[in-house]
């Protein structure tokens, strides 16, 4: 479906999603918004290019068991991980398992969009030219 | 034949109308054939010769024995009334029904208001009442007066001698036929003042107790409730920064229908933000009881937004089933609140520690005549025969950091709203909290 690099969001909260597809759509950077962590491994394909922003408190499979499942996987998306304030050491553990940032709500739009924008990324360049 | 007792005033009378020629006027007891004494009254003139001496006697004489008997019978219950009135054990007194001047009180009301007897007559009930109490009393003397009731009672406050308050039962009912306007009422004081102070610690100590138990609960939701109001404070900021990037892209013509959109949800966030924050101050702020009418749905709603996110986060599905069309309920709207937060927070706890894959809440109201019923039913591991009778006693917990103020608190703010707080296990799994609560016709009545 998808070749150029995206920004893919797994939040459950419907007006987060919303408001960060705004962000993104403003920032000119092509983003997918999923409900849940089920959602975007139906239809996530591992060669997509991209990173991965993900809120830590989700029902069903939470954000540390997403990024777990996904480097069983073998999928080196790079995670930004979502969180309320207070969960240290949920925080230790996604960046231990690789996570790129660590990101406590409410947040800086700006550095996010600094963090995940694809033409500042050299990862995101890097696999996008190889592609 | 005339009673030995009454011969001489008799003679006595007789004599004197023979010598200063007034007509006379006596009763007297005469023996009847059968041996008892009647009452007869005579009336009569002697009739003079022209020389002026009595040659005869005119008159009439009547029995009058059921009237004397009804006089003797009320004299008697008159003195009763004087030595019940006197040696009564509780404070009576007697007021004129049109002034409420005070007549006359006895010892006992002496005692109590601190004035003598001679002090109080002349005195009105309006004076040595507290200012709030009067205009109720005037109304209920009024009725009284007009025979609309024939007694009635109200609990109000005297001022004594010294100035300090006495708390009282007064019960008041008109002195004699009922058929006229009473010209007295008699009034009887009960004093209650000690009543009144133990029911206002009890009421303090449950106000007390209710604050310190809502702060536990909001301690024990504290993570929970941040993550609430950071995610509509992230969606705000989020939305903001892609108002802002828009702006300055899209020189010198900002994209305004988007920008109008955006600013909207900014709105809309930030009102959410805001109700979370209100609903918490709400059940922080140290407060009086202050009892309206309002809906019970409204209270569910109100405490299921501030568990919302914790359900979601322990993958518990909330549902509610909620009649429309139900009557109001009368009372404290945070203490109810307060008590569907616990119920529901009590059962989010119960779902934590079960392993089972039916992780569910089903919040109900419903109608049962005249009394609105809030069920709380969970999938939860439930409880132990044994102790679903101790459960709802304080500091009995089944959880390990529990206190069990919870729901021990609860069911005292649902019983001074004269409903009732009861659980029972449910046949499958889990437990359901069953509370009862009056309609506000009922209250009112």
């Amino acid at each position: 479906m998808t070749s150029e690099p995206t920004i893919f969001v797994v939040d459950d909260d419907p007006a987060m999603r919303e408001s960060l597809k705004c962000l993104f759509d403003a920032s000119g950077d092509r983003c997918q918004m999923y409900a849940s962590a089920e959602e975007f491994l139906k239809v996530y394909d591992p060669n997509w290019p991209g990173c991965l922003i993900l809120d830590l408190r989700m029902p069903g499979m939470n954000g540390l068991e997403l990024q777990e499942h996904l480097s069983e996987l073998n999928v080196a998306l790079p995670v930004i991980m979502f969180s309320a304030h207070g969960d240290i050491p949920a925080a230790v553990s996604a960046l231990q398992q690789g996570a790129m940032d660590f990101v406590q709500k409410p947040f800086d739009p700006n550095s996010l969009v600094g963090t995940c924008s694809c033409r500042d990324c050299a990862r995101c360049r890097t696999t996008h030219e190889i592609v | 034949m005339l009673h030995p007792d009454d011969k001489q005033r008799t003679q006595e009378l007789v004599r004197r109308h023979l010598k200063e020629n007034e007509p006379y006027d006596i009763d007297f007891r005469l023996r009847r054939k059968s041996g008892n004494f009647g009452w007869f009254q005579s009336r009569g003139q002697a009739i003079r010769n022209e020389l002026g001496q009595p040659t005869r006697m005119t008159g009439s004489i009547r029995d009058i024995t059921n009237r004397k008997q009804a006089e003797e019978a009320l004299r008697k219950s008159e003195e009763r009334f004087r030595s019940v009135f006197k040696q009564a054990g509780v404070a009576v007194g007697v007021v004129e029904s049109q002034t409420g001047r005070f007549v006359q009180i006895n010892s006992k009301y002496e005692e109590l208001i601190g004035y003598s007897n001679e002090e109080m007559t002349g005195k009105t009930w309006m004076e040595i009442s507290h200012p709030d109490d009067i205009e109720e009393d005037l109304e209920k003397s009024r009725d009284l007066n007009e025979g609309e009731i024939n007694r009635f009672s109200m609990e109000k406050r005297l001022i004594h001698k010294d100035g300090s308050l006495i708390w009282i039962n007064l019960t008041v009912s008109p002195i004699g036929n009922s058929q006229e306007i009473p010209e007295q009422h008699i009034v009887i004081v009960e004093d209650i003042t000690e009543r009144k102070r133990l029911e206002e610690e009890a009421h303090e100590h449950r106000e007390r107790l209710a604050h310190v138990t809502r702060l536990s609960t909001l301690g024990e939701m504290a993570t929970g409730l941040a993550h609430e109001i950071n995610q509509p404070l992230a969606g705000i900021g989020t939305y903001a920064s892609a108002c802002l990037l828009l702006l300055r892209a899209t020189d010198p013509f900002p994209e305004r229908e988007k920008l109008i959109d955006i600013l909207g949800k900014i709105e809309v966030q930030s009102r959410r933000a805001g109700e979370i924050i209100h609903g918490l101050r709400k059940l922080v702020a140290k407060r009086e009881s202050v009892h309206t009418s309002f809906s019970i749905n409204q209270s569910v709603d109100n405490a299921l937004a501030l568990t919302e996110s914790e359900a979601r986060t322990q993958d518990i599905h909330v549902r509610r089933e909620l009649a429309s069309d139900l009557p109001r309920i009368h009372g404290d709207e945070i203490q109810i609140e307060q008590v569907i937060l616990n119920l529901v927070c009590n059962a989010i706890e119960a779902l934590r520690e079960s392993e089972s894959n039916r992780r569910e809440i089903l919040v109900r109201t419903s109608q049962d005549e005249q009394l609105i019923v809030v069920d709380i039913c969970d999938t939860g591991p439930g409880i132990n025969a044994d102790d679903v009778e101790r459960v709802l006693d304080a500091f009995v917990s089944t959880k390990d950091e529990g206190m069990g103020l919870g729901l021990s608190i609860s069911r005292s703010i649902i019983e001074a709203h004269g409903g009732r707080l009861w659980v029972e296990p449910n046949p499958d799994c889990g437990v359901t909290f069953y509370v009862n609560l009056p309609t506000s016709q009922d209250a009112d009545s």
